[in-house]
C-alpha cells in the first residue's frame, strides 16, 4: 500500500493550503489535515515509505550483525570478547541524541547516514543479548559432543549456538524497530534525521501532540496508529522469522 | 476551523468547577506571583546577558538609569515612544556643545542592603562596562553611545556627573534604558569579588541592583524566585513574590494556565493564543510591537547578490495568507527597515505585494527561467517560525524556487547568521533603542553588526552617518531617504510584524508594556481568590 | 576469579579515558561556536575575541584537550556557561531526578514484565499470551511525547487527580538535600507532606517511561522464558515429577537469567540517556533535559560532562552486572 501511495491519493503529501488548516476528518480529508493544511491520510501514506525503510533497513543488519558478533564473542572468549564488549559498552554509553547529532553533522545529514547511523545504534542490544545466551552455553554437554566429533568452533556456532539466540533476539526486532522510530523523529525534533515538511510519522505525532490541549485530537491520533500497526506488523513478521529458524 | 476549537475550550471552561479558592500556591495567595517560561535564565549580569529570560529578571531586579514613560492607550498602559524619563537619574541635560551630558543622579534610590545610588555607583557602573573583557555594554556605550571610555567620564558631585561622546549623538539618552546601564550595589560586588575586582562569577548566579525586586533563588532548571524590595524608590511592588517556573512545553503551560495553576504565561504561539482567547477566566494581551520577522537573503552570496531575485522572493510572498493564517490577525503587516511604531519613520505602507507572475518573470530576467534551488534555514528554538517556514516554502514553490528547510539549533543559526554564512534565512529581527537611525546604522550599513545579510550600499552608508548627527526635520529627511533606497534593493523580504503576546488569568491586573517586551512585574496586582481556577494543585 | 574481576576493572578505567576523548571531540565536532550566542546580537568582533579569550576556546584544540584532562583530574569538570555553574554541581542537581524517575520507571517495569512475560511464556497461544503481545507492542509503538500530554491531560487537567506538570515539586521548597531523590530525602527530614507530593508528582513521568521501558524487557522475558521452558533441564525436572512453581522460578528462570540482566542493564542505560521527551513533558529538570539545552547553546562544558558522566555510568553498571552474572551463574566462568 505504501508503494502505490501517489496513485491512491490526489493530495500533495507536503501541499500546504493555509486555509484548510487543522480541520477534522471528513469525506474531503479522510484523516483531517494537520496544522499547515496537509491532507494526513496522505501523508501517512507517504510517511509509511519512509518510516518502513527506516525501520526495516537499519534493525535487520543490527540484528544480524550484532547477534553474530555477540556470539561469537561469548564462545570465543579472551581479549576478542573483552575488545568487543568494551567497544560495545563505549557506544552504548555515549546519549543517543549527542551522538547521533555528531555524526550526522560530520557526515551529512543524508537518508543512508541515518539508516546507518541507527543501524549503529541497535546493534548494541543484539551483541549483548546474543553473548548472554552463547555464553553459559559454551561449556554444554551437546557443545562438547560436537567438538569431539570433529567439528570446529565455527561450525559449531552456525549450527549450535546461534538458533539459540534467535529467538530473543527476534523477539526483540519489533521494538527495535519501534525504536529506531523513536529516535528518528526525536532527531527530527532538533533539526536532523527527516527535512520538515516531510511525512514521517514520528514527527507528525510530535507536532499532533501540541494539538491535543486545543481539541484537534486527530493530527497526532492517526499518525500514532499508523505506528502501532507497523509495530505489530514488524512482530508479525518477526514471529513468523522464530517459527521458520525453528524448524528450518 | 473556528468550531472544533471553541468547542474544546468551551468544554474545558464550562468543566471548571467554581470551586472555593485553592489553599495555597497560585490561586489563593494574592502576594505570589507565578510565571510560566520556556526556558531558564543563563546569566544575571547586565553587561553580559542576551537571552530573553535573563534580561527579564535583570529588568525587574535592577534600576535602569532612564526608562521609557507611559500612557494609557485604549485598554492598555503603553510606553510612549520617544520620551524618556528618569529611573536611577533623575534627568539628562546636554550642554551647548552637544558633546557633553550632565547626569544628575536621583536621590533615595537604594538597595536592599540600604545603601543608595550616587554618582559615584554610576562611574562605577560605566567603568565595570568598559573593564570586564567579553562584556557586551563596552559595544553598546562605545559604538551606540560614542563614549570612548573610563576617561570620558567625570564625576562633578555627589549626585552628578558628565559624559562626553566623541560626536553629537541623540542615541546616547537612548541606551541608558537597557540591562547595562543598570547600577548595582559596589559593596556586595566588592564582598564577593574573590579574586576579580568585578565579581563576574559572583554577578551570574546573583543580583545586587536597586530594582523592585531581588533574587531569592535560582534553581537552574527549575524557576527563578525573585522577593519584593521593601527599600525601591517608589515603593514596595504591591507582589510580594514572583517565581518564574521552567515549563518546557507550550502545551502544558496552555494548561497550566487554564487551571489557575500558572498566573501568567510567556511565549505561546499564535495558534496557541488564539486557542486562550476563547476560555473563560483569562486575559489575553496582544499588543503589536516592532519586532520584524523578515525573509534574510545574502546580498554576497548567488544567487541573491542579484536585486531581481531578492525582488522575485518579495513578491512571492503571500503576505496577507500568512497574516492571517500564520498570525490570525495578530500582526502586522511589516512595511521596510523601520518597522511601524518607531517615531519619526517615513513610510506606513508595504512595498511588496503578492504577485507570482512578477516574480516569475524577474527570475526569468535573472536568468533563472528553470527556477532555484536553495537552502531555508531557520533556528529550531522557535516553533513559531516553523510555520511560516513551511508555508514560505510552499509559497517560494509556486514562484518555481525549491527551498529545503534547514532547522539549525540556536547556537550554529547565531554563528551562521552573524558570520553571514546563511544564503537564506527566517530571522527576527527586534531593536532595543527605538531610533530610526539607530535601527538603520546597526542592521543596513556595511559595517553593521546587526547587518547579517551583508548588505552594503556605499550611498546607505553615507547618507545614515550624517543622519546620525543631524537633528529634526533634516535627521528624519536623511533617513527617509536612507530608507527609500534600502527598500529598493530590498536585501531582506519584511513579512510581519507579529504582536507581543502575553496570557494571563483575569484576577491580574496592571500590565504595562514596555519597548523590550520585559514584563515589569512591579505594575502587576493580583486579586485574592480566582473563582475560576480549578483545584488540582495537589499538595 | 578475582583476576577476572580485576582485570575487568582495569579495562573499565581504559575506557573511560577512551570516553573522555570521545566527549571531547564529540562536543567540539558539534557544529555551533557558543560565543555567538552568548554575545547576543549586539557585539563586535572585539566582544565576540574577548568572549572566546575568557571561555579559553582561542587556544590551539590540543590545548584545550590537555587543560579539560588536566582540570578533570583536579575534579573540575568547567563551568557551564548557561548556567553560570559548575558543571558537576549542574550533574549533582539534575542526575538525582533523573535517577529517582528511571529507577521507579525501571521498578514499575520489571513489576509488569517478569510476571506477565513468565506467565504468557507458561501458555502460550492463551489470551495472556497475547495480552502480553499487545502490550509489548504498545509500549514501543506508542510515542512518549504524545502519551506524557495525554496522560496529563486526562489525569491533570480533567481529573485533577495529579499535581500540575511543573517538576518535582510544583510549588514548595525540596527539603535539605541529602541524597537528592525526593522520596528519600523528604522522609529524612520528616516531611511527610512533602513526600507525598513528590510521590505524585512522580506517577505520570515514572508511568509514561515504564510503558515504553517494559516493551524489550517484557518481549524478552516471554522470548527466554519459552526457551528455557522447553529446556533439557526444565524437561527434565517436570519428569522427575517437581511441581510447576519449583520448575519455572527456580530452573527456567535461572537459566533466563543471563539475557534478562543484559536487558535490565540496557534499559537502564537508555533510561538514563533516553528520558529527554519524558523530561520535556512533564518540566522535569533532569539529565536529559540539561544535555539537550546543552547541545541547543553550543555549551562545551556541560556537553562534555554530560557524555563522561553518562560514560562512568554505564561502566560502572556493565561492571556490577557482568560480576554478577558471574556470580550467578557458574557456567559463564572462563
Amino acid at each position: 500500500m505504501a508503494l502505490l501511495a501517489p496513485v491512491l491519493s490526489p493530495y500533495d503529501p507536503e501541499g500546504v493550503d493555509a486555509s484548510r488548516r487543522l480541520l477534522p476528518p471528513s469525506f474531503r480529508h479522510l484523516l483531517g489535515t494537520d496544522g499547515f493544511g496537509m491532507d494526513i491520510a496522505t501523508r501517512i501514506l507517504f510517511g509509511a515509505r519512509k518510516d518502513l525503510l527506516l525501520a526495516f533497513a537499519s534493525a535487520a543488519p543490527a540484528l544480524v550483525v550484532g547477534t553474530f558478533l555477540g556470539a561469537a564473542s561469548g564462545f570465543l572468549g579472551g581479549r576478542l570478547d573483552d575488545l568487543l564488549q568494551r567497544a560495545t559498552e563505549v557506544l552504548q554509553a555515549f546519549p543517543v541524541v549527542l551522538f547521533a547529532m555528531a555524526v550526522l553533522t560530520a557526515l551529512g545529514d543524508r537518508l543512508l547516514n541515518l539508516i546507518l547511523l541507527l543501524a549503529v545504534i541497535n546493534v548494541p542490544v543484539y551483541v549483548k543479548i546474543a553473548r548472554s545466551v552463547v555464553l553459559p552455553l559454551r561449556s554444554a554437554e551437546f557443545v562438547e559432543a560436537a567438538r569431539s566429533a570433529g567439528q570446529h568452533g565455527l561450525g559449531i556456532l552456525a549450527r549450535h549456538l546461534l538458533p539459540n539466540t534467535m529467538s530473543p533476539a527476534l523477539a526483540q526486532f519489533s521494538i527495535n524497530c519501534a525504536w529506531s522510530l523513536q529516535i528518528v523523529s526525536g532527531l527530527s525534533f532538533l533539526g536532523l534525521g527527516v527535512e520538515i515538511p516531510e511525512p514521517e510519522w514520528g514527527l507528525m505525532v510530535q507536532q499532533g501532540s501540541h494539538y491535543l490541549v486545543t481539541g484537534q485530537w486527530w493530527v497526532s491520533f492517526f499518525p500514532g496508529m499508523a505506528i502501532v500497526c507497523a509495530v505489530y506488523g514488524f512482530q508479525r513478521l518477526s514471529a513468523f522469522l522464530r517459527d521458520w529458524t525453528k524448524t528450518g | 476551523m473556528r468550531v472544533p476549537r471553541a468547542t474544546a475550550i468551551a468544554a474545558l471552561a464550562a468543566a471548571t468547577a467554581c470551586g472555593p479558592a485553592a489553599r495555597g500556591g497560585a490561586d489563593g495567595d494574592s502576594s505570589t506571583l507565578t510565571v510560566g517560561v520556556p526556558d531558564d535564565i543563563t546569566t544575571l549580569d547586565g553587561i553580559f546577558a542576551s537571552a530573553d529570560r535573563s534580561l527579564e529578571v535583570i529588568m525587574n531586579c535592577y534600576e535602569p538609569l532612564m526608562t521609557h514613560a507611559f500612557r494609557k492607550e485604549g485598554t492598555i498602559r503603553r510606553f510612549v515612544p520617544g520620551e524618556l524619563v528618569g529611573g536611577a537619574l533623575e534627568d539628562l541635560s546636554l550642554a551647548e556643545d552637544g558633546l557633553t551630558w550632565t547626569l544628575r543622579v536621583r536621590p533615595g534610590v537604594r538597595f536592599p542592603g540600604g545603601g543608595e545610588v550616587t554618582a559615584a555607583t554610576v562611574a562605577r557602573l560605566f567603568e565595570r562596562n568598559f573593564s570586564v573583557p567579553g562584556s557586551g555594554g563596552r559595544f553598546v556605550l562605545q559604538e551606540i553611545g560614542r563614549v570612548a571610555g573610563i576617561e570620558s567620564i567625570r564625576v562633578t558631585g555627589d549626585y552628578e556627573l558628565k559624559v562626553r561622546t566623541e560626536e553629537r549623538n541623540p542615541l546616547f539618552a537612548r541606551i541608558l534604558v537597557l540591562s547595562n546601564a543598570t547600577p548595582f550595589d559596589p559593596e556586595i560586588l566588592a564582598k564577593h569579588g574573590a579574586g576579580s575586582p568585578w565579581a563576574e562569577t559572583w554577578m551570574a548566579s546573583n543580583t545586587a541592583g536597586a530594582g523592585p525586586y531581588r533574587l531569592e533563588r535560582w534553581t537552574p532548571g527549575v524557576e527563578v524566585a525573585l522577593v519584593r524590595n521593601d527599600s525601591y524608590w517608589r515603593g514596595p511592588a504591591p507582589i510580594g513574590r514572583v517565581v518564574m517556573k521552567v515549563v518546557p512545553a507550550a502545551a502544558d503551560r496552555m494548561m497550566l494556565l487554564a487551571s489557575g495553576a500558572l498566573d501568567v504565561v510567556e511565549r505561546l504561539s499564535a495558534e496557541e493564543i488564539e486557542a486562550l482567547s476563547q476560555a473563560k477566566g483569562l486575559r489575553i494581551l496582544s499588543i503589536p510591537s516592532t519586532s520584524t520577522v523578515q525573509l534574510g537573503m545574502n546580498n554576497r552570496m548567488p544567487p541573491f547578490d542579484d536585486v531581481r531575485v531578492r525582488r522575485a522572493i518579495a513578491y512571492a510572498l503571500p503576505y496577507d495568507n500568512l497574516l492571517r493564517h500564520v498570525y490570525f490577525g495578530r500582526a502586522r503587516r511589516a512595511v521596510g527597515p523601520v518597522p511601524l511604531g518607531f517615531p519619526g519613520r517615513g513610510f506606513e505602507h508595504p512595498p511588496y505585494e503578492h504577485d507570482p507572475g512578477k516574480s516569475r518573470a524577474l527570475l526569468a530576467d535573472a536568468g533563472f527561467a528553470d527556477g532555484l534551488d536553495v537552502e531555508l534555514a531557520m533556528d529550531s528554538g522557535s516553533p513559531d517560525e516553523e510555520t511560516l517556514a513551511v508555508f514560505v516554502r510552499a509559497a517560494l514553490a509556486r514562484a518555481n524556487i525549491r527551498a529545503r528547510i534547514r532547522k539549525l539549533t540556536p547556537a550554529v543559526f547565531a554563528e551562521e547568521r552573524a558570520r553571514r554564512r546563511l544564503p537564506l534565512f527566517l530571522d527576527e529581527a527586534f531593536w532595543w533603542v527605538y531610533d530610526p537611525a539607530y535601527a538603520l546604522l546597526l542592521g543596513y550599513t556595511s559595517e553593521g553588526f546587526l547587518n547579517h545579510v551583508g548588505y552594503s550600499s556605499p550611498d546607505v552608508d553615507r547618507i545614515v552617518a550624517s543622519a546620525r548627527s543631524a537633528v529634526g526635520p533634516e535627521r528624519e529627511r536623511l533617513l527617509a531617504e536612507a530608507e527609500r533606497r534600502i527598500i529598493e534593493d530590498v536585501p531582506s523580504a519584511w513579512i510581519v510584524q507579529p504582536n507581543f503576546n502575553l496570557a494571563m488569568r483575569d484576577r491580574i491586573d496592571g500590565y504595562v508594556h514596555f519597548n523590550d517586551h520585559m514584563v515589569r512585574f512591579f505594575y502587576l496586582s493580583k486579586l485574592a481568590g480566582d473563582p475560576g481556577a480549578r483545584r488540582g494543585m495537589g499538595r | 576469579m578475582l583476576g577476572h574481576i580485576l582485570r575487568r576493572a582495569g579495562q573499565a578505567l581504559l575506557v573511560a579515558w577512551g570516553v573522555t576523548l570521545l566527549a571531547f571531540v564529540t562536543a567540539r565536532l558539534l557544529p555551533g561556536n557558543p560565543v555567538y550566542l552568548m554575545a547576543g546580537s549586539h557585539a563586535d568582533e572585539r566582544t565576540l575575541a574577548e568572549l572566546e579569550r575568557r571561555h579559553g576556546l582561542d587556544r590551539p584544540i590540543v590545548v584545550q584537550y590537555v587543560l579539560y584532562l588536566r582540570d578533570l583530574t583536579r575534579g573540575d569538570w568547567g563551568r557551564a556557561w548557561t548556567t553560570s555553574n559548575p558543571v558537576l554541581e549542574d550533574i549533582a542537581q539534575r542526575f538525582p531526578a533523573t535517577l529517582e524517575l528511571s529507577l521507579l520507571a525501571l521498578a514499575v517495569s520489571l513489576l509488569v514484565a517478569l510476571p506477565l512475560g513468565i506467565a504468557s511464556a507458561n501458555k502460550p497461544g492463551a489470551a495472556v499470551d497475547h495480552f502480553t503481545s499487545a502490550v509489548a507492542t504498545a509500549g514501543a509503538a506508542v510515542p512518549q511525547f504524545w502519551l506524557g500530554l495525554m496522560l496529563i491531560y486526562v489525569f491533570f487537567y480533567r481529573l485533577q487527580w495529579v499535581p500540575p506538570p511543573m517538576g518535582r515539586l510544583p510549588l514548595s521548597e525540596a527539603p535539605a538535600e541529602a541524597t537528592g531523590l525526593l522520596l528519600v530525602d523528604t522522609l529524612l527530614a520528616g516531611r511527610v507532606d512533602l513526600f507525598w507530593l513528590a510521590s505524585r508528582t512522580l506517577v505520570l513521568p515514572t508511568v509514561t517511561l515504564a510503558f515504553a521501558v517494559q516493551a524489550p524487557i517484557l518481549s524478552l522475558v516471554r522470548a527466554t522464558m519459552r526457551e528455557t521452558l522447553r529446556s533439557p533441564a526444565v524437561l527434565a525436572g517436570r519428569a522427575l515429577g517437581l511441581r510447576s512453581y519449583a520448575i519455572l522460578y527456580r530452573r527456567a528462570l535461572r537459566l533466563a537469567l543471563g539475557p534478562i540482566a543484559s536487558m535490565i542493564g540496557i534499559s537502564f542505560g537508555y533510561l538514563l540517556g533516553g528520558t529527554v521527551l519524558v523530561e520535556t513533558v512533564f518540566s522535569w529538570p533532569g539529565m536529559g533535559q540539561y544535555a539537550l539545552s546543552a547541545m541547543n547553546a553550543g555549551d562545551y562544558a556541560a556537553i562534555q560532562g554530560v557524555v563522561l558522566w553518562s560514560a562512568l555510568l554505564y561502566v560502572t553498571v556493565y561492571f556490577a552486572l557482568d560480576t554478577l552474572q558471574l556470580i550467578l551463574d557458574p557456567r559463564t566462568r572462563v
